[in-house]
């Protein structure tokens, strides 16, 4: 669980500085309801990162039917988590709905930022 | 029986919704079945590194998932959006959406699941090589959600589209038809696309020196692979943006309506089998990097000859719209 | 809305062109990826051979291609001749 831990600390601390820092530029804009989502949808995407660990260490040595079945339920559970910026944002004005949709997948985009970040920082060094 | 469209609306709403999250959240967990079953045989292989590996496992489920959250996030719109001229084709878009959406968060979902299981598999047999592992893992399930990204920007289209200045007779018929040529075309391709990363994966761990040349093989791979579901986007957006004279007879719907359905069922087929062609090739060539190039064209060869069926549907699906 | 004969007939025979090319195309689609897996796989394990190999998928893959082109005729009748 300490490896678990650790990366959910390293990628949800990055997506929330990345959402403060771009919702700040936004807000400077005058974009208020962007700026407001996007930190929204973020908080909920690092939520949902930190319970996806939770049943990890309870699939393994279990059946690919029972995984399945403790798989769909913890779906279904964050379903109604992640169910809740969504239609907060399409029932109120003052969150923009693409934000807070951008803001839902920023932990994914940090995971894939950083490796290829890496990727090509190590293609590089290979030139030189 | 008689039917009312205040009544049919809501309903195609929840139907819609349901379609869309119940058909994500089953391919997502489909996949990490798979993703777990061979976790576990890592773990008992390599029983020290059980950390790495779950942490494998959190990465790759976090992208493998996001098939099924854009599943969530058409239903969220589906059932909250208003809707303000609300005709049959209203009906049509929101069952449209649905199962363009929900039908295409199914292969990816399957497809992830499966590339990061065998990268739990080869972080198993390599573990000082972790990072290139990881490196293709994420980038191999994310060009796997692509054809998801279809399915989501189709539904979303739909979705905003104002449809009130067309007819509803034949109207009604091309969206159902963009819907399903979208969400069944997806299919194929993310399965076949998980399946590449996932030989890619496997390859890293295997040959970490042939590395480089195993990615480059990936990405041609998938590409082929992604082709038919570009196929079933391409047909979609024509079904949804062509403008239609409007008619009482039933022929002309149903032609629009089954060019749909030829070209998302048609695209099945081909992506899953590019997706074994270019799996088997990425693992041998990742064994044997000599003779890549043969391998390379073989396999871009039997891929093509896999891909005639479906641009024999996608005639098929151009005649029912433009010639009849 | 009037429905009449010759058009409810028109319409099922194009909704079956449609289904008969779709399904039509998984099977010969699935089964010739198989064949050129197995192939590459051949020549991965026997580079030497890679020539004949590929003839050998390509006659394979033409015979299971048939009934991908079975269902594009059929499909084809339905559309222009029924």
């Amino acid at each position: 669980m300490e490896g678990i831990r650790q990366t959910q600390k390293k990628y949800g601390s990055a997506a929330l500085s990345f959402a403060i820092i771009t919702g700040f530029i936004f807000y400077l804009v005058g974009l208020v309801p962007i700026c407001k989502g996007l930190i929204l949808g973020t908080l909920f995407s690092i939520l949902n990162f930190v319970l996806m660990g939770e049943t990890l260490p309870m699939r393994i040595d279990r059946s690919k039917r029972s995984v399945f079945v403790i798989a769909l339920g913890s779906i279904f559970f964050r379903y109604l988590l992640m169910a809740i910026p969504i239609v907060m944002a399409i029932r109120y004005e003052q969150y923009d709905l693409f934000a807070v949709i951008i803001g839902i997948f920023m932990v994914q985009l940090m995971l894939l930022a950083d490796h290829l970040l890496k990727f090509f920082k190590d293609r590089i060094k290979y030139k030189n | 029986m008689e039917f009312y469209l205040q009544d049919w609306v809501p309903m195609a709403s929840y139907i819609g919704a349901g379609l869309a999250m119940g058909f994500g959240a089953i391919g997502s967990a489909v996949g990490e079945g798979y993703t777990a079953s061979e976790a576990t045989v890592a773990i008992s292989r390599n029983p020290k590194i059980s950390d790495d590996i779950l942490k494998m496992m959190l990465m790759g489920q976090a992208v493998a998932e996001s098939a099924s959250i854009f599943g969530l996030v058409i239903a969220m719109m589906l059932l909250f959006s208003k809707f303000p001229h609300q005709t049959w084709i209203t009906v049509s878009v929101l069952l449209a959406s649905g199962i363009s959406m929900g039908l295409g968060a199914i292969g990816s979902g399957i497809g992830s699941g499966i590339t990061a299981g065998s990268a739990c598999k080869g972080l198993a047999r390599q573990p000082g090589f972790k990072d290139s592992i990881q490196m293709n893992m994420l980038v191999g399930s994310s060009v796997a959600q692509t054809p998801a990204i279809f399915s989501l920007v189709t539904s979303l289209i739909l979705i905003f589209s104002d449809f009130s200045s067309h007819p509803v007779s034949p109207t009604w018929a091309a969206i159902l038809g963009a819907g399903f040529a979208a969400g069944f075309g997806a299919v194929g391709s993310g399965l076949g696309d998980g399946l590449v990363a996932g030989a890619a994966c496997e390859g890293a761990a295997r040959q970490p020196l042939a590395a480089k040349t195993t990615l480059s093989t990936m990405f041609l791979g998938m590409a082929v692979t992604e082709t038919t579901a570009i196929y079933g986007l391409l047909v979609s957006f024509i079904l949804i943006f062509r403008e239609v004279p409007a008619t009482d007879a039933l022929a002309p719907a149903m032609a629009l309506l089954a060019a749909g359905l030829c070209m998302g069922i048609g695209a099945i087929g081909p992506g899953i089998g590019e997706g074994f062609t270019a799996r088997s090739a990425v693992t041998w060539i990742a064994r044997n990097e000599n003779h890549t190039a043969d391998i390379t064209r073989v396999m871009l060869v039997g891929q093509a000859v896999s891909e005639s069926t479906g641009i024999y549907s996608l005639v098929i699906a151009l005649v029912l719209i433009f010639v009849v | 809305m009037a429905i009449e004969g010759a058009d409810i007939v028109k319409a099922a025979a194009f909704l079956g062109a449609g289904i008969c090319m779709g399904l039509g195309a998984i099977g010969p689609g699935v089964g010739e990826g198989m064949a050129a897996a197995k192939a590459c796989e051949a020549i991965g394990k026997n580079a030497k051979e890679a020539g004949l190999l590929t003839r050998t998928m390509l006659v394979g893959q033409a015979v299971s291609e048939s009934t991908g082109i079975y269902s594009l005729v059929i499909a084809l009748l339905l559309l222009f001749v029924v």
